[in-house]
């Protein structure tokens, strides 16, 4: 009955020699590791024990990788950089949960962050798998400097973020934003779009067709030229802060039908306010600016 | 054992729904019984929490270890031997919100020590080259910098706050002396 799968749940076998060997909590980590394996040699080695060694129950959870990794999910960055230093063993999983949250912000001087990601060997660049990624930039020239390598570490993170957060003046690194980014839309659960460039509902448009899977929107801009998607069936939570010229697009949320949060802002019209309406689940309703006129009714 | 409390364990809830109801004892072989005394107690006090839903993955970017209740507290109070022997009971039985308790306490353990301290505290050996220290050094170089940067130059503000404190406070002394002599 050990290590069999009752009921689908997989019952871990506690006692194995090698972390490498062990049945991995997700498919990527194995495949992470894997990647390591080959192309690092001193990764490769495994754990040599010596004559330093703890309690044997000890010793095993700190060889069980998924242990390891669930210790370290509950520390901070500063905590993780110390803890990746501790032995080979903790060297993965700590650097993974270092770069779990990305971030580029162009508006700094200090860029060492993006400059450290650039000069990784292929193997450590493989454990940046990022859930949750930010980008800020303005379009100066200070900035646009560093726009090829943003681009490069763009295209290697898009396909794991499920949270943008995004906030990009430059039009170039905006398009180059969502051309990384749409291959991988299925993943993006969450989007929060800030400044955009003038002319980017052009990008902006497909986008927001080849991510069917958001739960949350956030635009801060919208002109007369973005669509939202007909349909976005997970979507819960949705905010746009910027007038929507067209009844059309509020006829399209109005159909969203798993919304239970809206904040849409500087609403003018009768017709708008009633498509919203028909929205049925909502528990968290915002209507800022709103210039609608009273009816006080019979 | 009653079952709401072996329900905690995903592999006895497992187990007993293949067995069916039954008094047969379910075999443990990778558990003492010291420690499953303790995985019990554990149980029994919690028996009526809603048992936990698959997480979400995004929200594991925010986990925090600061919020183990007084229970929890003291019942994870024990010495290195048995907490560590309590994580591989709740892996293996897969009882997740004691699996966490026990990888937060190890977590605050570690919170603020130095690579050295940790391995001292756990005994593990430290088995990188000086080489690969320096590289893994530098790669998470920018993790601890800019706060030190920038306490540097609040120390060097607060400095430059306090000269011109007293360069004001002297002249003043100065005027005054001189108001009082004329």
């Amino acid at each position: 009955m050990m290590g069999a799968s009752a009921n689908g749940v997989l019952i871990k076998a506690p006692n194995f020699s090698h972390p490498l060997e062990s049945n991995p909590p997700l498919p990527q980590t194995a495949q992470l590791r894997a990647s390591i394996e080959s192309d690092t040699p001193f990764l490769a080695v495994p754990p040599v024990r010596g004559q330093r060694q703890g309690a044997p129950s000890q010793d095993q959870v700190f060889a069980t990788p998924e242990l390891v990794e669930n210790v370290l999910s509950f520390l901070d960055e500063r905590d993780l950089a110390r803890c990746a230093l501790v032995g080979r063993t903790w060297r993965v999983p700590a650097t993974v949960f270092l770069w779990r949250r990305w971030s580029i912000d162009l508006k700094r001087e200090d860029q060492r962050r993006l400059h450290v990601f650039t000069s990784m060997t292929p193997a450590i660049r493989s454990l940046v798998r990022p859930l949750r990624a930010e980008l800020t930039a303005g379009n100066n020239d200070r900035e646009r400097r560093y726009f090829s390598e943003v681009g490069d570490a763009l295209r290697h993170v898009a396909p794991f973020v499920r949270d943008w957060a995004v906030d990009c003046l430059a039009p170039d690194l905006f398009a180059v934003w969502t051309v990384h980014v749409i291959p991988a839309g299925e993943n993006v659960v969450r989007l929060r779009l800030y400044n955009w460039p003038p002319i980017a509902a052009v990008w902006i448009n497909p986008l927001l067709l080849r991510c069917p899977n958001f739960r949350l929107l956030s635009l801060s801009e919208f002109t007369g030229d973005v669509n939202l998607p007909p349909d976005l069936p997970y979507l819960h939570s949705l905010k746009i802060a910027e007038r929507i010229p067209s009844l059309v697009e509020f006829d399209k949320i109005s159909r969203y039908g798993n919304l239970t949060r809206l904040f849409v802002a500087k609403i003018q019209k009768r017709e708008e306010l009633e498509a919203l309406a028909r929205l049925s689940g909502l528990t968290h309703l915002l209507i800022p600016y709103c210039s609608v006129e009273w009816d006080e009714g019979p | 054992v009653d079952k709401e409390v072996a329900d905690r364990s995903v592999l006895l809830k497992n187990m007993l729904e293949d067995v069916g109801e039954s008094d047969k004892p379910i075999p443990l072989p990778n558990v003492t019984g010291k420690v499953l005394k303790k995985v019990i107690t554990y149980c029994e006090h919690h028996r009526n929490d809603p048992l936990p839903q698959p997480d979400d993955d995004l929200d594991d970017t925010k986990r925090r270890s600061d919020d183990i209740d007084d229970w929890d507290a003291d019942f994870i109070k024990v010495d290195n031997d048995q907490l560590f022997e309590l994580i591989l009971a709740a892996n293996y039985m897969d009882i997740k919100p004691l699996l966490d308790l026990g990888c937060k306490t190890v977590a605050n353990m570690i919170k603020g020590k130095t690579p050295e301290q940790i391995r001292e505290m756990f005994n593990i050996e430290n088995d990188f080259t000086p080489e690969e220290e320096e590289q893994i050094r530098k790669e998470n170089e920018y993790v601890s910098l800019p706060l030190d940067d920038s306490m540097m130059l609040g120390g060097i503000a607060c400095l430059l706050y306090y000269s011109l404190c007293i360069a004001n406070q002297s002249g003043c002394q100065h005027y005054h002396r001189w108001a009082s002599e004329s």
